[in-house]
């Protein structure tokens, strides 16, 4: 059996002497730790040299490249000396090819782990080697090593002021004694310094086991940290310290974080029969044993804390800018009429919360932070796209400070330019439009209108009638003719193209063979067979349907911004209800301490689903770009069941739609149907409230 | 029963194995080449003795070609008794006797099939400079320690207690200060008090010559000394090892219910001298490490002196009530007269 000792510059607490089966080969493994006493390392090489067949060097300076010089350490080579003809290593090849691969994989599977987050280094030389590979993943990198390698409270920013200071300090760097250059304590006053605030208000940390002996276990509370590799005893710390996610970039194949990148390569040595690994030997090992990053949760011992949410509202009309204290006494005057124009300059700003949301399903709790961006549609969709982009940029770095996980655009800000891509490309957040649980909420307002009209015969939960989408092949129709699939014995696709009507008919009769599909350009040739109509086209407020064709007691569900159902059209036929969205109630003792422009606990959908995707911890882009994915409605449609959100409000033209409102239009719809002649013309009671 | 030994040559290790002979135990015995024929020669008319060449501090303790195969598959339990005992000894040789060694023994019975009970010989001293009362089950790396001896045993105690020895259990024994056998006398080596009863025999002559009134002494005045006679150890270990509870991993303090103090100890040692001096107190341990040298004291012992640290027995005390020790008083006039033998 061959042999290994490790000899670590770190505590004899944590040594080991075990049977390591890898590779189809065991190996002796044992760990000798020094406990920080350099004299000792070198006696034990000396001593154990001739009785082992690797030796590996852990917890020592590694070799430092720098301007085409490698700066190794006095004591380290005094290390490699003492050790004489044995082999040896210090991990530092695994290291160099592994760890740049690790994050590289990261930063793809959790794109937002590093965008534009600020990552903390508690000391930057001893990650010198794998520095380049964090540069590449954010442009904020805080250095700590001032304090950690002299005392003094002062922090490095940014890569290239940090190797400025490296190639200074290396060559004195390298004659200190080590024992001397021992982890300084970061929990020392000293850290409280000013200077040092950016170090501690970094987003993620980057340390090494013997760091976590040195630090202030509440400095990671919420933190994300990255780990060399991950011990018990720093998994017991990071509990503690409550930390959000702890990523281990040691492979977590072997299972044996203990062995660490030393002991690791010492195997592979051992195994080739090698002296040293090159290159090829490397990427064969990493290829063949599929090396991933290890995550790790910790279990907050501490009670839950409530994780944030962000939403981003505006003022749908002028009035609601006065709203604003600084503002308020300008209304009426003559620069009143001007300051809605002026507001495009404005900062957003915070605007209020939303407290108290619970899930029904695990008593998680979120909260929200409202921000508001003082521009109205108008003012808004007249600018250039760039200018509310960088404005809702502000807003997402503002609630990534406050706390928030994931942030969702309301109203106009998800409609301009592409629809929330940029934002959430340069946001430090996940953006979400919130556009999947919109839609999925409206077909719930609608199919709670079809129900309340009480018209349509259901069996076995399919509804024995007609349902419509006009525009049913882009990308929203598409979904919600999908969804009316599985609910509607009979379908009626319309569209401007035939050929793309064939294909849609061929994957909705895919998906459920029962029902039958019709195709057709012409909508008004079906109108009046049809119990609910679906629109979504992009007329630009074109007629697309001749409501005066229309089924009596037909629910339209008008679906597209701007309306295809004019306010015009709509009042003409009041046997019909023309529903133009669904808003939805959170669960939990919701409460929001500044209007968003609906009446009680009522928020819009797209809200709900930035609030369920906090609630599930998914922190991503879930709906972004005007696309909606059929997948994603289902999936966000089971997540608002799960946690009990559900439908506070069926939306019309002009603001919520009664009971009483819909029962009135049953009337006239049972009226219309024994009539079959045109009806009077009821009006509108509804008060106008504003509108999203 | 089938025991292993380590230290079996050792000032304890003799007796002890002495006695586990007589019990009718088949003693096998881990001895460096060196020292085996000072082994046999200690152990020479006993018939179940094995001898074992090996060395702790090795990676490969058993010199034997097979290893661990050459012991008898029906071992059922580990005496880990040898250590590096000395105050002034240098960093790598305690710790690759007292840390590397503990690994190995630890290596060695997880690869044994049926040991039951690993004893592990551990001191007082792991506590460190503690201040308050040390539970026998309490363990503080991030204590000071004043040499490298009490650091590499507290080091080889950790290790003990992480290990993963699956069906073996394990019984730490945490020694007091082990003086001279309480009815002869007998010592074969100096260390902690005795080098102040070498001191004293020294004083003893210089008194006759220059008579002194006070002699002062660098300590705290609650500062105690927990002293054990060797024969009383043995009998104690005896009766643990033979009588072991229930417990996976259960740990000892072997120190005396008398609070003896390093005043009152010296004063008395030096009234059996015939010496009469009041002992006083200075504060100044670090002026009283610099006389002590010259007169032939290691200057590793003032800690000790210094000691804030009270030994809990409260588990000692529930499994084996009725281990007590005798008072100083009863055993101290034989152990000075043997030191006054010893220094003439």
């Amino acid at each position: 059996m061959k042999e290994i000792i490790m000899i670590a510059f770190g505590s004899a607490k944590e040594n080991f002497d075990e049977q390591i089966t890898l590779l189809g080969e065991t190996f002796r493994v044992k760990r000798l730790g020094v406990d920080f006493h350099f004299q000792l390392a070198v006696e034990l090489i000396k001593k154990y040299r001739h009785q082992c067949d690797i030796l590996c060097f852990s917890g020592f300076p590694i070799d430092i490249k720098l301007d085409g010089k490698i700066h190794i350490h006095e004591q380290t080579k005094e290390l490699r000396k003492a050790a004489g003809d044995t082999p040896w290593t210090d991990g530092g090849n695994l290291k160099f090819m592994a760890l740049p691969l690790f994050l590289k994989n990261l930063a793809m599977k959790e794109p937002f782990l590093f965008k534009g987050k600020s990552i903390a280094f508690y000391s930057g030389i001893v990650q010198w080697d794998y520095l380049s590979a964090y540069q590449e993943l954010s442009e904020d990198l805080i250095f700590a090593d001032p304090y950690s390698l002299t005392g003094v409270p002062a922090v490095i920013r940014g890569f290239s002021s940090f190797r400025k200071m490296a190639s200074k300090v290396s060559p004195i760097l390298k004659r200190i004694n080590l024992e001397h250059l021992k982890e300084k304590d970061f929990r020392h006053k000293l850290t409280k310094a000013p200077t040092m605030k950016p170090f501690f208000d970094a987003d993620i940390f980057v340390l090494n086991e013997t760091q976590m002996e040195y630090l202030k276990l509440q400095d990671l509370t919420g933190k994300t940290v990255i780990l060399d590799q991950i011990d018990n005893f720093s998994r017991k710390q990071l509990d503690q310290a409550n930390a959000d996610r702890v990523y281990s970039c040691f492979p977590d194949f072997v299972n044996m974080p203990h062995l660490g990148f030393s002991g690791l390569e010492a195997i592979l040595l051992a195994h080739l029969e090698k002296k040293k690994l090159d290159q090829d030997d490397l990427l064969e090992i990493i290829t063949h044993l599929k090396i991933r990053p290890e995550i790790y949760i910790p279990k907050s011992q501490k009670t839950q804390t409530v994780e944030r949410f962000s939403f981003v509202v505006h003022p749908l009309q002028k009035s609601q800018l006065f709203m604003l204290p600084l503002i308020k006494p300008l209304e009426g005057t003559p620069l009143g009429s001007k300051i809605e124009d002026a507001m495009k300059h404005a900062p957003g700003y915070f605007y209020g919360k939303v407290t108290g949301i619970k899930s029904d399903f695990n008593g998680k709790e979120v909260e929200g932070d409202l921000f508001a961006l003082p521009m109205t549609p108008k003012v808004m969709m007249k600018q250039k796209p760039e200018k509310v982009y960088e404005a809702l940029h502000k807003i997402c770095l503002e609630a990534h400070k406050k706390g928030s996980k994931i942030i969702g655009l309301g109203a106009y800000t998800k409609i301009v330019g592409d629809a929330g891509v940029t934002v959430n490309d340069h946001s430090p957040i996940p953006v979400t439009t919130g556009n999947s649980l919109s839609a999925s909420a409206t077909l719930w307002a609608a199919s709670f209108g079809v129900e309340k009209m009480g018209l349509v015969k259901k069996e076995k939960g399919v509804y024995q009638g007609t349902a419509m989408v006009i525009g049913a092949t882009g990308s929203i129709g598409k979904v919600c003719a999908r969804i009316l699939t599985n609910q509607w014995k009979r379908i009626i696709v319309s569209a401007p193209r035939p050929y793309k009507i064939l294909e849609l008919i061929a994957e909705l009769k895919k998906q459920n063979p029962n029902t039958e599909v019709v195709g057709t350009s012409n909508p008004d040739k079906y109108s009046d067979e049809c119990d609910l109509i679906v629109t979504s086209t992009s007329a630009q407020g074109e007629s697309v349907l001749d409501i005066m064709k229309v089924k009596p007691g037909c629910v339209i569900c008008d679906v597209s911004r701007p309306f295809d159902i004019g306010l015009e059209d709509a009042s003409r036929r009041p046997d019909v209800l023309v529903i133009a969205s669904g808003e939805v109630a959170l669960p939990g003792n919701v409460k929001i301490d500044k209007s968003i422009g609906l009446p009680g606990n009522i928020v819009y959908a797209c809200l709900a689903e930035t609030a369920l995707l906090a609630l599930e911890g998914r922190h991503e882009a879930f709906s972004l770009s005007r696309d909606l994915s059929y997948e994603r409605v289902c999936e966000i449609d089971q997540l608002a069941r799960k946690h009990g959100v559900r439908l506070a409000a069926v939306m019309g033209h002009t603001g919520e739609i009664t009971e009483e409102e819909i029962a009135l239009c049953r009337k006239h719809a049972s009226k219309a149907k024994v009539k079959k002649t045109s009806v009077e013309v009821e009006p509108d009671t509804s008060e106008p409230t504003p509108q999203k | 029963m089938k025991i292993l030994v380590t230290g079996a040559t050792g000032f304890i290790g003799k007796r002890l194995t002495d006695k586990l002979l007589s019990d009718g135990h088949d003693i096998y015995i881990l001895v460096r080449k060196q020292s085996l024929e000072k082994a046999r020669q200690i152990f020479q008319d006993k018939k179940n003795i094995h001898f074992i060449i090996g060395d702790i501090s090795n990676n490969d303790v058993l010199e034997t070609v097979g290893g661990v195969e050459t012991l008898p598959d029906d071992i059922e339990s580990v005496i880990h008794l040898a250590a590096i005992y000395d105050l002034k000894a240098d960093i790598a040789t305690a710790y690759s006797h007292n840390v590397v060694g503990t690994q190995n023994i630890i290596y060695l019975i997880q690869r044994m099939k049926n040991v039951k009970y690993y004893h592990h010989i551990s001191t007082y001293a792991v506590s460190g400079l503690y201040e308050g009362e040390f539970g026998e089950e309490q363990i503080e790396s991030k204590s000071e320690f004043p040499e490298y001896y009490s650091r590499t045993k507290m080091q080889a105690e950790h290790l003990v207690r992480n290990s993963i020895l699956k069906n073996t259990k394990v019984r730490i024994y945490r020694l007091g200060i082990i003086i001279g056998d309480s009815k002869t006398g007998e010592m074969d080596k100096i260390d902690g008090p005795y080098y102040f009863l070498r001191f004293f025999s020294q004083l003893e002559k210089i008194n006759k010559n220059v008579p002194l009134k006070v002699l002062p002494l660098t300590c705290n005045a609650n500062s105690t000394l927990p002293l054990l006679p060797v024969d009383i150890l043995t009998e104690w270990l005896l009766e643990m090892m033979t009588n072991p509870t229930e417990h996976k991993l259960r740990s000892y303090h072997l120190v005396p219910d008398e609070k003896i103090l390093v005043t009152r100890f010296v004063e008395k040692t030096l009234k059996h001298y015939g010496i009469n001096l009041k002992v006083i107190r200075i504060p100044f341990p670090k002026l009283y490490a610099r006389v002590m040298p010259l007169l032939s004291i290691p200057k590793e012992v003032i800690p000790y002196m210094m000691s804030k640290t009270i030994y809990s027995k409260t588990q000692i005390k529930k499994d084996f009530p009725h281990l007590k020790a005798p008072p100083l008083k009863d055993y101290l006039p034989v152990i000075v007269k043997a030191a006054r033998e010893m220094f003439p």
